[in-house]
């Protein structure tokens, strides 16, 4: 085989969507057999440039406005799909998003048929691929049922079984706990080393990656190229460039002052959990009676422990004014604690809000008290419009205010959040760093006393990261909002959360003593 | 055993016997031959089918109060109504030409209600014993749907038991944000539909960049073929009910 220098060369690359220009000339070349590292601000265009480096976009009617993609040497516009994604695949940046059949082993199948595969050859090139990844026990769950981490190790399969020569990895690590990452990171350096595989990720923290990428490539706005190559041997050198675009750099204590920053308004409790059992899935008491009974006659192998989620018997509580992380593995319950908290998931034992069993308070009253940031911030869209998404919060808790007011109001808000300039855009049409944020934000300007927030600044540069919690700790501080979050950071725990809860076998454990000294991840 | 299952017969043939069969019945009226071919699709789905009993049941069941209510109302109100309202009591003061009115009324009645009882039959009979994955792939090799379509269908297919997952979803998010929503609000409805097309959009360039593209040729895994036994099978029933139709007295 011929040995190409460039896996992936982007030309003098022009691209717009609508008005807005989201990449502006750009040039790069992606060198063959390496871990390449794409970082930049939220909103930058990594994710449009590794649509348009993966030949995705621009759509089939459209072209691109100036410039060429090549891949290993090809134009890309001159390649078919199924031609393509022998040289280049995509992995997205939503794990939910990127499978058409039911089933990895269906979905597996479909793409070796897009790439013509003889029939003959396909079971037996599923199974190789599956041994290799160790996915057998995958290959013939309900995709839906799989956890984050399973469901990336599963897209991983695929692009596997394609036999690309480059995968493009859109922040591999959506919602993943720092075990199943470094999972993923030592695949993808056996991946390199062993078939001499191109990767391209996107990420916004270098910390997973340090020991095994090769070069980063920072972003800036507009997809401007502001550092090209950036070796693990330069990489000290550019930490004023990391800082100044607002980019996560290793072992940079930007925001460490601010620990322990807010007093504690007061000792009220105002959340516990007490006896508390979370069962997974929307269990109701008949499928569990009836689960039981066939548990009995031994038909149905899942046994009563392992539908347990979470099994608390020491009461929490969560402080007035104060703010506590939860950490846990993937999949190990905590948003469907945050589902119980809101009468959402049947629970057994007390939970109490404000020293009121919550089963005695009606879910109007509750939400009016206690609101809530989705994992998935497409799941929280009400409006058609980033300005409106706001604007309906605040109205909703300041029935009097005029609506000029009202206006600036959002305005100031978005602003703060680096979203003042998409104000007429849908929603869904921000990146997934701008769309959690206005997630955020949308919930945040309504005037709820505790709030549950779930990975609220995964996929985000340091500075919105930043942005994101001191706006909450300034809330708390003016307002004794109370805060409770998830996060797989424990960096960003450690430094800005009162206390810190880890789900670590069912139950949760105090570690905010322990998080002092190790701030980093692991 | 397992060579005499309904499966297994090509889906698209079996549509299109299926089809013909509800065209051929909805032109006569004969109870024998609807009721006939309603205890057919019975036997075929309990004897030569993987259906589960269960499923059988739960569909048959408002069938069948469907093809009563027919029954009940053909019965009252048909064309000589006056006739319902007498007393039944007094049966045997009911003249003749009355009595045969009636029952011509019992008959069209019987016939309105097992008509829907053999298009139920039908209707269960097809949709219990075919795999989906398997009619699509059979659409597009017989009848050249095209992958896209194909393909586009699937994944929607596999979209629908998340649906009602979806729509509570969107009613939570509006709850929690603190607005009202009432049990026939459009609202979440709407939000959902949005969230579908932006998963839809996603998906198509997932499948994109896996290879898949609608005019370049591709393998199969699953090839379903129209073998001697699927057409045998489907002129076998298809001439069975022509001759019912011709030869049943009622
Ligand atoms: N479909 C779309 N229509 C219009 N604008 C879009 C669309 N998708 C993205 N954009 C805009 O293009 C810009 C770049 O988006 P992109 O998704 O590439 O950012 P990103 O660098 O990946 O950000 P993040 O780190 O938040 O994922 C953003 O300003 C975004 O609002
Ligand atoms: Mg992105």
């Amino acid at each position: 085989m011929k040995v190409c220098e460039a896996a992936i060369t982007v030309e003098d690359v022009t691209f717009r969507y609508q008005k807005r220009v989201i990449l502006d000339h750009v040039s790069l070349t992606i060198p063959e057999g390496k871990i390449s590292l794409i970082m930049g601000a939220s909103g930058s265009g990594k994710s449009t440039l590794s649509h348009i480096a993966s030949g995705l976009l621009p759509e089939e009617d459209e072209s691109l406005e100036s410039g060429e993609v090549y891949v290993f040497n090809q134009n890309i516009r001159n390649l078919t799909n199924n031609r393509r994604a022998e040289y280049v695949t995509m992995m997205f940046q939503n794990p939910d998003l990127q499978f058409c059949m039911d089933t990895l082993r269906k979905e597996m199948r479909f793409c070796l048929e897009n790439i013509s595969v003889p029939k003959d050859e396909m079971d037996s090139r599923i199974e190789r691929i599956a041994e290799e990844l160790s996915v057998e026990s995958l290959l013939d769950r309900k995709l839906f049922t799989l956890s984050g981490g399973e469901k990336q190790k599963a897209a991983l399969c695929c692009l596997r079984v394609i036999k690309s020569r480059c995968i493009i990895l859109d922040e591999p690590f959506a919602n993943l706990d720092s075990i199943s990452a470094m999972n993923l990171i030592s695949l993808l350096k056996d991946l390199r080393d062993d078939f001499g595989m191109t990767i391209v990720a996107v990420d916004h923290q270098i910390d997973y990656w340090k020991d095994v990428f090769d070069s980063i490539i920072l972003l800036g706005s507009n997809g401007k190229i502001l550092s090209d190559g950036i070796t693990r041997d330069t990489l000290s050198s550019h930490s004023s460039l990391f800082i100044k675009e607002g980019v996560f750099f290793p072992d940079y204590e930007s925001f460490k002052q601010n620990r322990f920053a807010s007093s504690i308004s007061n000792d009220k409790e105002i959340v516990t959990l007490e006896n508390l059992v979370i069962r997974r899935g929307e269990e109701s008491k008949k499928d569990r009676r009836r689960r039981l009974k066939r548990n009995k006659r031994g038909i149905f192998k899942l046994d009563e422990a392992d539908m347990i989620l979470i099994n608390q018997k020491s009461k929490i509580s969560f402080m007035k004014g104060s703010m506590t992380a939860l950490l846990g593995r993937s999949g190990c319950g905590k948003t469907t604690l945050f589902l119980s908290l809101l009468k959402q998931h049947s629970y057994d034992g007390t939970i109490e809000y404000d020293g009121t069993d919550i089963k005695k308070i009606k879910l109007k009253e509750l939400s009016n008290n206690v609101g809530i940031v989705f994992q998935n911030p497409i799941n929280q869209f009400i409006t058609q419009n980033v300005l409106e998404e706001v604007k309906v919060s605040i109205k909703l808790w300041n029935k009097t205010i005029d609506s000029d007011e009202l206006d600036e109001m959002a305005l100031d808000m978005l602003e703060d959040y680096g979203l003042r300039d998409y104000k007429r855009q849908s929603p869904y049409l921000l990146s997934q760093g701008q769309m959690r944020r206005l997630a955020v934000l949308s919930v945040l300007a309504g005037g709820q006393k505790v709030l549950l927030l779930d990975e609220p600044t995964y996929g985000q540069d340091r500075k919105s990261t930043e942005t994101i919690m001191s706006n909450l700790k300034s809330k708390m501080e003016s307002d004794g909002l109370t805060v409770i979050f998830t996060t797989h950071d424990r960096k960003l725990a450690a430094s800005w959360a009162d206390s810190i809860y880890e789900l670590n076998d069912k139950s949760f454990i105090n570690v905010t003593e322990e998080s002092e000294g190790r701030e980093s991840f692991e | 055993m397992n060579n005499l299952r309904v499966e297994r017969w090509n889906p698209s043939v079996k549509m299109f016997t299926v089809l013909l069969s509800v065209i051929l019945l909805s032109f006569q009226y004969k109870i024998m031959v609807t009721l006939g071919v309603f205890l057919f699709c019975l036997i075929m789905m309990i004897f030569f089918s993987d259906a589960r009993f269960k499923s059988i049941i739960k569909i048959l069941i408002p069938a069948t109060f469907a093809a009563l209510g027919m029954f009940v109302m053909g019965l009252y109100y048909s064309k000589n109504n006056s006739i319902t309202s007498m007393d039944v009591s007094d049966i045997s003061s009911v003249p003749y030409a009355l009595r045969a009115a009636m029952s011509t009324n019992l008959i069209s009645a019987a016939q309105l209600g097992s008509r829907i009882l053999a298009y139920a039959g039908l209707g269960i009979f097809f949709s219990l014993t075919t795999d989906e994955e398997f009619f699509i792939s059979s659409l597009m090799h017989q009848c050249h749907l095209s992958p896209k379509f194909a393909y586009g269908i699937l994944a929607a297919v596999h979209l629908v038991p998340n649906l009602g997952k979806e729509y509570k979803n969107a009613v939570f998010a509006f709850r929690t944000r603190g607005i009202r929503v009432g049990v026939f609000s459009l609202k979440p409805v709407f939000a959902m539909l949005v969230n579908s097309i932006y998963w839809s959009e996603n998906i198509a360039m997932a499948m994109q960049s896996k290879g898949f593209s609608d005019n370049e040729s591709r393998t199969y895994y699953i090839e379903p073929k129209v073998g001697v036994y699927d057409i045998l099978l489907s002129i076998a029933i298809l001439s069975l009910i022509v001759f019912a139709i011709n030869s049943a007295p009622i």
